[in-house]
């Protein structure tokens, strides 16, 4: 990518080499021209009485505007350079509030719209930017306020119907077909679930999650939840296979990191085929968990991804967690990291590494 | 049973079916439509438990719910509500709750909460559940059917205690798994019915008359065997 820094350098360059080139330009057909046509007249050196008039030989002239040539080639290097290194200082420090902007709209994200634009400069064009810029931000920080309120305002709204949907169905069993009372229950708690999910997106997406962080080690965690997913996985003839480091530990939510564990495995389920494996690992740079599965033969069409893993996004972002999702050739990879974490002594685990089938 | 429920529920149409659902199981119900009229009822009669919808026009349930404690009023309070974070739950038990339930709810778990609460308020000993010979104790968390100790996992052992809590009534499969399992463990399985079956080989041996039923199109429930 070209770098507008060294552009402006280059241009600065050329403007100063064309008009120190036009002055030495117009110096040297004036001095060949007065050159030759001058004369001179001087005393005679032995008869004060006596003038000598003279003009220049074509050699001479020839010889001082060589002179001249030679010297303009001897200084063209450093001249270059010189101006070159002075555009690129001038560019540099007139972008100096242009890298700034970009820096701290670099730092703005879903969760700090609030944030505002502070350039430490005193040109008008980069106040009238900042000025821009800021006014944009107000506009997409309420658009994106509305836009969460409306998703937690309808989710409220739902709830009220759904209850009444429920205690109609309730009250109704005794007089409907007891299978299509059944799914009507079954729908009604997936609709429950979406609402649920909704809420709870529009709630880590304003940041306001109250979460209360400790040390805990997420192989543990797992431990706990993969009960129910292992039943789950063996009515679809598949298979949880678990490998952790109970000396993994990080600073997390318990109850918010399995909501994100419980998004994470419900999609390997739902959407991934073959096995599933999870692994809970130390690395260099700190903890990483890493769920991957088999994509599916023939995967329903989905635009992006879907709400359950879009929840999952938000809460490991609150969570402070990475969250990388990979779509290989044939798996499907979702990384949860924690930079920085490292063991703790939480832990007296005797199956430590050991893969664990489920 | 004999008891008095005041129920306030600004949307008609769900107030009248808890209303229903109560009468049903045996409570006089009184039904106020906003917060003013529950203080008033609250105040002016002496219920056995209320049950309140925390959003409701004029004073919500939580602000009636204040005024009804400073006035000395004690009877139990379960607030029915639309919101489920923990901070709005933490604020309602603050004010005085006893129990709380999230919409959508069912008639079923609203029925074993009340009773739960009015348990607790005739400080009936909740420690020991029965039914027929299954005994529960909830203390020490062993289960025994005829003298023989079951052993069963935490998930098995909390399926049981709803479905005893809950017995002779039959409890939704969306009632089992708000209770036994995590907020949001996906429900669109058959764990449930994996887990009834699990526990079903434990506590219904051959031999034993079989106490967990199924219920089409409702759920499960534990009761004893007509004679």
């Amino acid at each position: 990518m070209r770098s507008l820094r060294w552009r402006i350098a280059c241009w600065y360059a050329v403007s100063l080499l064309s008009v120190l080139g036009v002055i030495l330009g117009v110096t040297y057909v004036h001095l060949q021209h007065e050159l030759r046509v001058e004369r001179w007249e001087r005393a005679h050196p032995g008869h004060s009485d006596w003038t000598l008039h003279g003009s220049y030989s074509e050699a001479e002239i020839r010889d001082i505007v060589g002179e001249l040539w030679h010297l303009t080639i001897l200084y063209a290097a450093p001249v270059v350079a010189l101006s070159l290194a002075i555009g690129y200082l001038l560019a540099t420090r007139s972008f100096r509030p242009v890298a700034d902007i970009n820096r701290q709209l670099g730092e703005i994200g879903p969760t700090s719209l609030k944030r505002r634009l502070h350039v430490r400069s005193v040109d008008r064009e980069f106040e009238a930017i900042e000025g821009n810029i800021n006014l944009l931000l107000a506009r997409l920080e309420d658009s994106f306020r509305q836009l969460t309120e409306f998703s937690a305002q309808v989710a409220h709204e739902l709830r009220t119907p759904l209850t009444l949907i429920r205690l109609q169905v309730e009250d109704a069993e005794g007089k409907i077909e007891p299978a299509l009372a059944e799914s009507l229950q079954d729908e009604l708690r997936r609709l429950s679930d979406y609402v649920d999910q909704c809420l709870l997106l529009a709630t880590a997406e304003q940041g306001r999650l109250e979460l209360k962080f400790e040390e805990l080690a997420p192989g543990r965690l797992l431990i706990d939840m993969l009960e129910s997913y292992d039943l789950w996985a063996k009515s679809q003839h598949r298979a949880i296979e678990l490998t952790k480091d109970d000396d993994a530990c990080v600073s997390s939510d318990p109850r918010y990191l399995r909501q994100v564990l419980h998004g994470l495995l419900t999609n390997a389920m739902k959407h991934g085929a073959g096995p599933i494996a999870i692994a809970v690992e130390r690395t260099s740079s700190g903890v990483l968990c890493r769920i991957a599965n088999r994509i599916a033969p023939n995967p329903a069409p989905r635009h992006g991804i879907g709400i359950g893993l879009r929840v999952a996004r938000a809460l490991a972002a609150a969570l402070g967690c990475g969250f990388e999702i990979r779509q290989e050739p044939e798996r499907f990879v979702v990384e949860l990291t924690w930079p920085g974490s490292a063991s703790k002594s939480l832990n007296a685990a005797t199956d430590s590494h050991a893969p664990r089938s489920w | 049973m004999g008891m008095r429920i005041l129920v306030a529920e600004d949307e008609a149409r769900v107030a009248e079916h808890i209303r229903k659902g109560l009468s049903e199981a045996g409570y006089a119900v009184d039904v106020a439509a906003d917060g003013g009229e529950a203080l008033w009822l609250g105040e002016t009669y002496p219920y056995d438990a209320m049950v309140f919808d925390v959003m409701m026009p004029g004073q919500d349930g939580v602000a009636v719910l204040k005024q009804l404690r400073r006035k000395g009023v004690r009877a139990p309070v379960i607030f029915l509500t639309a919101r489920h974070g923990v901070d709005a739950r933490v604020r309602g038990l603050d004010a005085g709750a006893d129990d709380y339930l999230g919409k959508p709810f069912s008639m079923v778990e609203l029925q074993a909460r009340l009773r739960a609460v009015l348990r607790r308020q005739r400080s009936e000993p909740t420690d020991h559940l029965r039914v027929a010979d299954l005994e529960l104790d909830l203390l020490a968390r062993t289960a025994h059917r005829g003298g023989d100790e079951i052993a069963l996992t935490n998930r098995e052992f909390a399926l049981l205690e709803l479905l005893m809590v809950s017995s002779p009534k039959p409890v939704s499969k969306t009632a089992i798994i708000e209770h036994v399992w995590d907020q949001h463990f996906d429900s669109g399985t058959n764990v449930v019915n994996v887990y009834v079956n699990y526990l079903r080989e434990k506590i219904d041996r051959a031999g034993w008359p079989p106490l967990i039923h199924t219920i089409r199109g409702i759920g499960y429930a534990i009761k004893e065997p007509a004679p």
